[in-house]
């Protein structure tokens, strides 16, 4: 069980411009999932990256995978892993397991319970299956994961309300904008959640949408997809005038709007409002553009603010949410290491019940004569001599098994008795479904 | 006291019926302003619905009792200004409750009934001065039409003013990238700027056109008792403001929270010449009501 591990950052220990400087973005997450099997020593991996978040989750049978998998994370990125480990934190057995099942039901995302979180999950998982870097460890981890996140949106109210980031920034301009249909959408820079903001806006009603990105090509797919207008970054300037609504996710380092853009801006549109979601680390917005009447700016901190007033008020859903995963985390491991144990008591009958037919064979081969019931007497004598001898050890195996520190002392045996230490994984089809237990 | 004056004035006035369906109306109106504010500030626990058919059966009684006092015999109905007071309120009820039914907006109600429950406090409150022995009144119609104008426009400035509070702690919250409580159910940004901006465009003529009839039912020689009425400097400050609110906005002068802010200094004056000033100089009040009743 304690092979399992998981090492990242989250928007809780780290700020955003250390967050975006250690994402993978998906074409280099099958090269890092390698890095991660043949550097890192890791059996079975898997690479969770998003904006609020960049984790690694690892069954590794190394005994000190943090450091490796931290120098891993950090030269991928071309940062010191000094430097790093200021901002990381890394799980392993139980409290890793935790923290999967945590991270898929949306406890531990910014907008608390949001749903968006498991899909970006399971995109992670499918990616590193389809690089075979997932066998029966994490396989069975991360469908127990999924099912644990159904189980906590269908059975708790933890999902009620606001859901994600995106539908918390569309909550906001509508306390700014009471009609979004004659409104203008400008979505600068394509980001997977300036996207989803879009998707959002768009579904609310968003009369216009224009899509504005360094290549022009990619702002023209993005915009096609939401029936808007595609222009280059140059030409912002001139576009910003006629946007109620702007969405900022460039990776730009330094902010692309000044103040005194905005200001122009609202010479030239008469003094209406304009609501600026800077959604990109580091800014995209000048912070003193705040400062400016008409314009609400608001950037992902701002969020996580209102998300913690938010998460206070279901306090008592996230204690529900907290007994479902302790709850299933103990039937993971139960499973876990029954099945685990399995194997090893299989191994260790056979062997002794191969000694003992050898034995009864050599034997009965010098008493020929023997009549056959009384062969059949000395078979049974024999046999249950074994299980009497072997019922003491298979009891105490199975007693190890259910120890937090099994892992270790199974392996060992599993060695000893010639077992594969693959066998000793558990099988995801063999775990019953949340849905069934409950 | 003030009840019992009421009571007589009320016997003396009307018949039963009448009587019944005022006491009804004014009842009601206190009632869905109490139901409205809950609303507001305790939405799980009170809709505002329940506000709204209070406010619609209170309009009813309020139409009602005029059309009883201009079926029935006896006391003309309009020849004392409680009446005419109360007229503006039915104005005002009825223009909420279409403009609500045309373009429902969250919250406003809980500034629409207090509005007119505060127009029969005060309605209330003057009763005595309406009723006194000798006095009759505005007979004359262009009077009557004067005081239902500038009550109506009072109305309106008065929603102006409290969507303008509403706007500016609704924008204070969205600055400070807060979510209050009690605000949640408040009309965005948008909708209270545009609700403002009606209410003056809305009341600035009703205001003008109010004033006009008034000087108009003075004679020309009355009019230089007029400066000395502080209500009708108060009021002329008023249309000052307003006219400037309304031409910073057209021109763009005023943006961000200096218009609210200077919605609230207007509302200052309405208050001023409806309420403080009426009450405080009754004697400048009595000498201009002297030289028309002398007329």
């Amino acid at each position: 069980m304690n092979r399992y591990c998981v090492i990242g950052v989250n928007h809780k220990f780290a700020p955003l411009e250390i967050r975006e400087r250690v994402a993978y973005p998906d074409r280099r997450i099958p090269a890092a999932l390698r890095s991660m099997r043949e550097a890192a020593q890791c059996e079975e991996a898997v690479i969770l990256s998003t904006c609020n978040r960049v984790e690694l989750y690892a069954f590794t049978s190394d005994s000190d995978p943090r450091e490796r998998l931290l120098k891993l994370m950090a030269d991928d990125h071309g940062l010191q892993p000094e430097f790093l480990a200021r901002y990381i934190y890394f799980h392993r057995g139980r409290n890793a397991i935790e923290h999967l099942l945590r991270v898929a039901g949306g406890l531990d995302s910014l907008v608390l319970g949001e749903t968006q979180i498991v899909n970006q999950v399971k995109k992670s998982y499918l990616l590193a299956q389809s690089e075979n870097a997932t066998g029966k460890a994490l396989n069975s981890l991360f469908h127990r994961a999924f099912n644990v996140a159904k189980r906590l949106h269908s059975e708790t109210g933890i999902s009620s309300g606001q859901l994600s980031t995106s539908s918390v920034a569309v909550t906001f301009a509508r306390r700014v904008f009471e009609n979004l249909s004659d409104k203008t959408a400008l979505l600068v820079g394509v980001g997977e959640v300036g996207e989803l903001t879009l998707n959002y806006l768009k579904d609310s009603g968003i009369g216009r949408t224009i899509v504005c990105s360094r290549t022009l090509d990619r702002a023209r797919e993005v915009a096609t997809r939401y029936g808007g207008d595609a222009v280059p970054l140059d030409l912002i300037e001139d576009y910003l005038p006629r946007a109620d609504i702007v969405i900022s996710q460039t990776a730009s380092e330094r902010p692309i709007f000044s103040r005194e853009m905005f200001k122009q801006a609202l010479k030239k549109r008469g003094w209406r409002s304009i609501f600026v979601l800077d959604l990109a680390v580091p800014r995209d917005v000048a912070p003193d553009v705040d400062e400016l009447p008409d314009v609400y700016l608001y950037n992902v901190d701002d969020l996580e603010q209102v998300v913690a007033e938010h998460a206070l008020t279901r306090s008592h859903e996230i204690k529900r949410c907290t007994e479902i995963i302790t709850q299933e985390v103990d039937s993971f491991l139960a499973g876990f290491q029954s099945f685990s144990a399995a194997p090893i008591i299989k191994a260790l009958s056979e062997r002794a019940h191969a000694i003992r037919e050898a034995e009864v064979s050599r034997l009965l081969a010098h008493f020929v004569d023997l009549p056959t019931d009384q062969k059949a007497e000395i078979a049974m004598f024999a046999e249950q001599l074994v299980n009497k001898l072997l019922h003491p050890q298979i009891s105490a195996i199975k007693a190890q098994s259910r120890r937090e520190d099994a892992a270790d002392s199974l392996r060992l045996l599993a060695r000893a008795l010639g077992v594969d230490e693959a066998a000793t994984l558990p099988n995801p089809e063999a775990h019953p479904q949340p849905e069934k237990q409950s | 006291m003030l009840a019992d004056t009421f009571h007589s004035f009320s016997q003396q006035t009307m018949g039963t019926f009448t009587a019944l369906m005022l006491h009804l109306a004014i009842g009601g109106f206190f009632l869905a302003a109490i139901l409205s504010l809950a609303a507001l500030l305790l939405p799980s626990r009170v809709k505002s619905g329940a506000a709204d058919i209070t406010g619609v059966a209170s309009t009813l009684a309020l139409a009602l009792f005029f059309a009883g006092r201009f079926a029935e015999a006896g006391t003309e109905p309009l020849s004392n200004m409680f009446e005419v007071v109360a007229l503006s309120a039915l104005f005002l009820a009825v223009a909420y409750l279409v403009a609500s039914r045309l373009k429902p907006m969250r919250g406003v109600s809980a500034f629409a009934y207090p509005a007119l429950a505060v127009i029969f406090i005060v309605d209330y409150l003057l009763a005595p001065t309406f009723v006194r022995p000798g006095h009759h009144g505005p007979e004359e119609p262009l009077l009557v039409a004067h005081v239902v104008l500038v009550i109506l426009s009072y109305g309106v400035y008065f929603l102006a003013a409290a969507a303008a509070v509403m706007y500016l702690l609704q924008e204070r919250q969205i600055k400070r990238h807060k979510e209050a409580r009690f605000m949640k159910d408040f009309p965005s940004l948008e909708s209270l700027r545009k609700l403002v901006n009606t209410c003056i465009v809305v009341g600035l003529p009703l205001l003008s056109v109010g004033f006009i009839l008034g000087f108009l039912a003075f004679s020309r020689e009355d009019w230089s008792s007029l400066p000395a009425n502080p209500k009708v400097l108060a009021s002329m400050v008023l249309w000052l403001v307003l006219i400037g609110i309304y031409l910073g906005r057209l021109t763009g002068l005023l943006h961000g929270r200096r218009p609210f802010y200077w919605v609230l200094v207007g509302f200052c004056f309405v208050i001023l010449s409806y309420v403080g000033l009426g009450l405080m100089s009754v004697r400048a009040q009595q000498a201009t009501h002297t030289a028309l009743e002398a007329r």
